[in-house]
């Protein structure tokens, strides 16, 4: 029968259907999982949504995506090849998606109140407790960092230091930050509760002082200078987020600013979306590794959350006017997701506390330092 | 070998902890210092 129809037998064979494995079942499996909490959880859905679909297409046994084929002029890219290489490994889409969240992002509650920026420096106490124990379970330095960073709870900048300390970590890091991010609203309330008093958790804060326009545009200036003096190596991150910040606080680039909020992001989220999702095949993903790595991003984020809420225990102890110990939980830099549980924490204490201005400035100070914390890796482990 | 992971895997963390923390200071200080100079200089102007 199959000699009597080559073509059709050539066919036949060609489909995927012939090269399943459980692997690959398995990784669907995941891919649907991630597509499902997207679309009726509404878990981080512009990033689980094309995560996931990326999972599922390059666990189709035999489609081109994301390696080499032999093309009419030899050994060419496949399709999410291109966007991985072009953008993912070279740095250049977590730069860009942090060009709109500069774009999207209001500094003033920082400015206001300076001091958070030393709670966005305390939660980053899990990237290095996340550091230490990755060794401890066998992680080279490399992959300790980028698991480590997870514990920042900034997705861009998870993906720009694995890409650049270790690759083959990509997908299960991205993911793991991720998800985490997606749950810090579950993660973070049982330790916030746990490490503060009643009294505590009803500390009202004063009104924050209105911040000047100058102000405004002269920080992220300010704030390229300082960082990428003292860290060079966080140039790329910082210094896009700072000129995104800048276009949106000039206030004569409306243009730039929409587009690097609205299209921007939008293009360059899909592309990252996808790559990260098809760095996923079952050969890759289906080792011990990933599940250490989901562990240690649950470290990290639990011991970010210590941090934070530790630091503000500390500073109380020295302030006249005593900071709510819940917006340090905030340091974190799940944007704006950590200073909205800080505010639904505090009016479960007292209804009539509002937390969520003071929380935004370590949550936006969160991103800098861990921005920060990344290029510190770099520096010291490239 | 070992060791010497364990010490430099010490060092990266010592050094990255403090260095995240005196970064985020030195920025603290500077935009304390570019807002009391921003203020000053606003107050004057209004009078």
């Amino acid at each position: 029968m199959a000699e009597s129809f080559p073509l059709l037998n050539q066919i036949v064979l060609n489909t995927s259907f012939l090269h399943i494995q459980i692997g690959h079942v398995i990784m669907w499996g995941i891919a649907f999982t991630f597509i499902y909490l997207a679309i009726k959880k509404g878990f981080e859905p512009l990033l689980l949504l094309p995560i996931g679909f990326g999972i599922l297409i390059v666990n189709l046994p035999l489609a081109p995506i994301m390696g080499m084929t032999e093309g009419a002029h030899g050994l060419q890219r496949d399709l999410v090849r291109w966007f991985y290489d072009f953008g993912i490994a070279n740095g250049i889409i977590p730069c860009l998606i942090f060009m709109g969240v500069g774009a999207l992002t209001d500094f003033g509650p920082m400015i206001a109140n300076p001091k958070t920026l030393t709670i966005g420096a305390a939660a980053q106490f899990g990237v290095y407790a996340a550091f230490f124990v990755a060794i401890l379970l066998g992680f080279n330095l490399k992959e300790a960092a980028s698991i480590g960073i997870i514990g920042g709870a900034d997705g861009p900048t998870c993906i720009y230091l694995t890409a650049k300390l270790a690759p083959h970590l990509l997908g299960a890091n991205a993911l793991a930050a991720y998800s985490y991010m997606a749950m810090v609203p579950l993660i973070q309330p049982p330790i916030m509760r746990l490490l503060t008093t009643e009294a505590e958790r009803k500390i009202r804060m004063k009104q924050m002082r209105p911040v000047s326009k100058t102000e405004k545009i002269i920080f992220p200036l300010l704030g390229t200078v300082v960082i990428c003096m003292l860290v060079p190596l966080a140039a790329p991150l910082m210094g896009m987020m700072f000129l995104g910040n800048l276009f949106r606080e000039s206030g004569v680039v409306e243009r730039l600013n929409k587009a690097a909020q609205n299209e921007l992001i939008n293009i360059v989220t899909i592309f990252l979306g996808v790559s990260v999702g098809a760095t996923m095949s079952a050969e890759k993903f289906l080792h011990p590794q990933p599940i250490f790595i989901f562990l240690l991003g649950l470290v990290a984020f639990a011991f970010s959350t210590v941090g934070g809420v530790l630091l503000v225990k500390v500073m109380n102890l020295f302030l006249k006017e005593k900071i709510n110990p819940l917006i340090g939980s905030a340091g974190v830099s799940a944007v704006p997701m950590a200073a909205r549980v800080s505010q639904v924490e505090g009016q479960r204490a007292d209804k009539h506390n509002f937390l969520l201005m003071h929380a935004m400035g370590p949550n936006v100070a969160g991103v800098i330092g861990t921005a920060t914390a990344a290029g510190l890796f770099l520096t010291m482990l490239k | 070998m070992i060791e010497d992971t364990w010490f430099f895997a010490f060092r990266v963390f010592m050094g990255g902890f403090s260095g995240v923390f005196m970064g985020l200071i030195i920025l603290m200080y500077c935009v304390k210092l570019m807002s009391a100079l921003i203020l000053k200089l606003e107050v004057k102007k209004r009078d």
